[in-house]
């Protein structure tokens, strides 16, 4: 009982920090923006408010949401594919280790952004690119994560499980695939994050609706207010997006998952 | 799980190592030789053409250029990005007043991905230098923010404790035990920031440099997108995307090296993510 106060009063006491320092955000916003005045610089908090509720009321937050989102499912589900699978692999078989570790290492410096216009040149404007550029923002986080998790892991379970007999398909998937889970939501965190920069910058470049385009759109039609509306949006999902993993990590893995004490 | 010590291995099989390092990047560069030979179409990128291309804008001036534009941009973004990550991180980190007050507003920032600031940088800056500096710090100083913070709070309380018993002056405990317990985090931070500012001086000459004019001056992202643009040539566009991944190793390999310079008793350990 008094657990459930002391929970409620620091979540009081958190919305009313975050409430003051956001306040008075807002307001130096807003009294900024009347004395500049030049709302196609920066409209001030009132207006980008209210081009937030007509985002939403229009429909226009759900069709370029959900195109992004399915994108993002799309790219980030195939990483978290390929980087667990590769990993696992790469740690349990040295040799391939050696063969395909130089190759990651000669790809993870070219950057995502770097691979737009050479993949643009192929697949053009559509789905195409953002799955791309999430897919390969992600995918290393997951491989790296993978193989760190498994040459750290305790290998007396691995000892244990061999001398208890448990065949080989079952030591992966009831040792070793459980003992490395809070590693790889570590990874999954990680690459969500890198997925959300990566595809608001290819549907920025490349892409005929989405969250991305929605913004660029809005520029070269010169409503800031409206541009303003939507980097908030992004601020939102992304914020979302973390959320879930990180609710996964407190689901999945609640033994390794420690609340952080708010702040930073 | 993997053996750690190995005995010492005779020379054919460091041989055999040397081959195994570099057998998958080779056949790749192989096969893809082989299989562009018989085709003359000049939009399909090849070995000797990326090489050319690289030969031919080195030698006229073009990529040291853009180089010099890109990486100006990057170090006086990743500048800002240190000086304000870092003291806004220990000053965070440190006190609790400053953390309840910032940090509301750093965790309303830090979801909004860099590049939504694009057309806002365009807006306000232009499409020259300033935006992109704005965009590499902007990208680079969470990283930056975030380990400096956390470096602040997982320093060891009792060396604290232990220093201000025994008598050491305030400058003495900052310069003695404060800054080597917070470096190796902050250091760490430091390159994942370099990294993301790498990512973002790319995004905004691709998609802001690219109305300043000619070749170089808009620097490698802008370079990237007139030969994507006006030339269509592959071979280009791969040499670019060559260049970017070497450049970017060696950023993160001098801010690695320096960071062993630094903290010499972490060297060791190494960092393995």
């Amino acid at each position: 009982m008094s657990s459930t106060w002391a929970m409620m009063a620091a979540f009081g006491r958190d919305t009313y920090h975050y409430l003051r320092s956001v306040g008075v955000l807002v307001l130096l916003w807003w009294g900024e923006g009347g004395w500049l005045a030049r709302h196609a610089l920066l409209p001030g908090p009132l207006r980008v408010g209210r081009q937030v509720v007509r985002i939403f009321v229009s429909g226009e937050f759900l069709t370029q949401v959900s195109a992004s989102l399915w994108r993002l499912m799309a790219g980030y589900t195939l990483a978290a594919a390929v980087g667990v699978a590769l990993g696992v692999a790469m740690a349990l078989i040295p040799l391939l280790d050696r063969l395909l570790d130089p190759l990651v290492q000669a790809l993870r410096p070219i950057s995502a952004i770097a691979w737009i216009p050479l993949v643009l040149f192929f697949v053009g404007v559509g789905d195409g690119l953002p799955i791309f550029v999430i897919f390969y923002a992600a995918v290393f986080p997951f491989q790296v994560h993978a193989v760190a998790a498994i040459h750290n892991l305790d290998e007396s379970y691995i000892k244990a499980a061999r001398t208890l007999g448990v065949p080989r398909w079952m030591l992966l998937t009831e040792v070793i695939l459980p003992a490395i889970t809070p590693v790889l939501l570590i990874g999954a965190r990680i690459a969500m994050g890198l997925s959300w920069v990566g595809i608001i910058i290819a549907e920025l470049v490349g892409a005929p609706e989405g969250v991305g385009f929605a913004i660029n759109w809005y520029r070269t039609m010169l409503q800031t207010d409206r541009v303003l509306a939507w980097i908030f949006i992004v601020g939102l999902l992304g914020f979302c997006l973390d959320s879930a993993v990180r609710l996964a990590q407190r689901l999945l893995t609640p033994w390794a998952f420690q609340s952080s004490q708010g702040g930073s | 799980m993997m053996q750690q010590t190995r005995p010492p291995q005779p020379a054919t099989r460091s041989v055999l190592r040397l081959i195994e390092r570099f057998i998958v990047p080779a056949g790749l560069i192989l096969t893809w030789f082989v299989l562009t030979q018989k085709t003359s179409n000049p939009s399909i990128p090849t070995p000797v053409g990326v090489a050319n291309w690289l030969w031919e804008m080195l030698v006229g001036g073009d990529l040291p250029k853009a180089i010099a534009v890109s990486t100006k941009r990057i170090l006086t973004g990743f500048g800002i990005a240190l000086i304000t990550g870092c003291s806004l991180g220990l000053l965070m980190g440190s006190s609790r007043r400053a953390d309840t007050w910032l940090a509301p507003i750093m965790n309303t920032f830090r979801p909004i991905a860099p590049y939504a600031w694009i057309p806002m940088a365009i807006l306000w800056f232009g499409t020259g230098d300033a935006a992109a500096v704005f965009l590499v710090a902007y990208a680079a100083f969470f990283p930056i923010l975030t380990n400096a913070y956390e470096a602040v709070r997982q320093l060891p309380q009792p060396l604290l404790r232990a220093a201000r018993t025994l008598g050491a002056p305030r400058s003495m405990i900052f310069w003695e035990v404060l800054v080597p317990g917070v470096l190796p985090l902050t250091v760490y931070g430091l390159r994942l920031g370099l990294g993301t500012g790498w990512a973002a001086i790319v995004a905004a000459e691709l998609t802001g440099g690219a109305k300043e004019g000619s070749g170089a001056s808009g620097g490698l992202g802008q370079m990237l997108y007139v030969v994507f643009q006006f030339s269509l040539s592959l071979n280009g566009i791969v040499a670019m995307m060559v260049v970017i991944g070497v450049l970017a190793y060696a950023f993160d390999a001098s801010v690695a090296l320096a960071g062993k310079r630094l903290i010499p008793w972490r060297s060791e350990k190494g960092g393995t993510l």
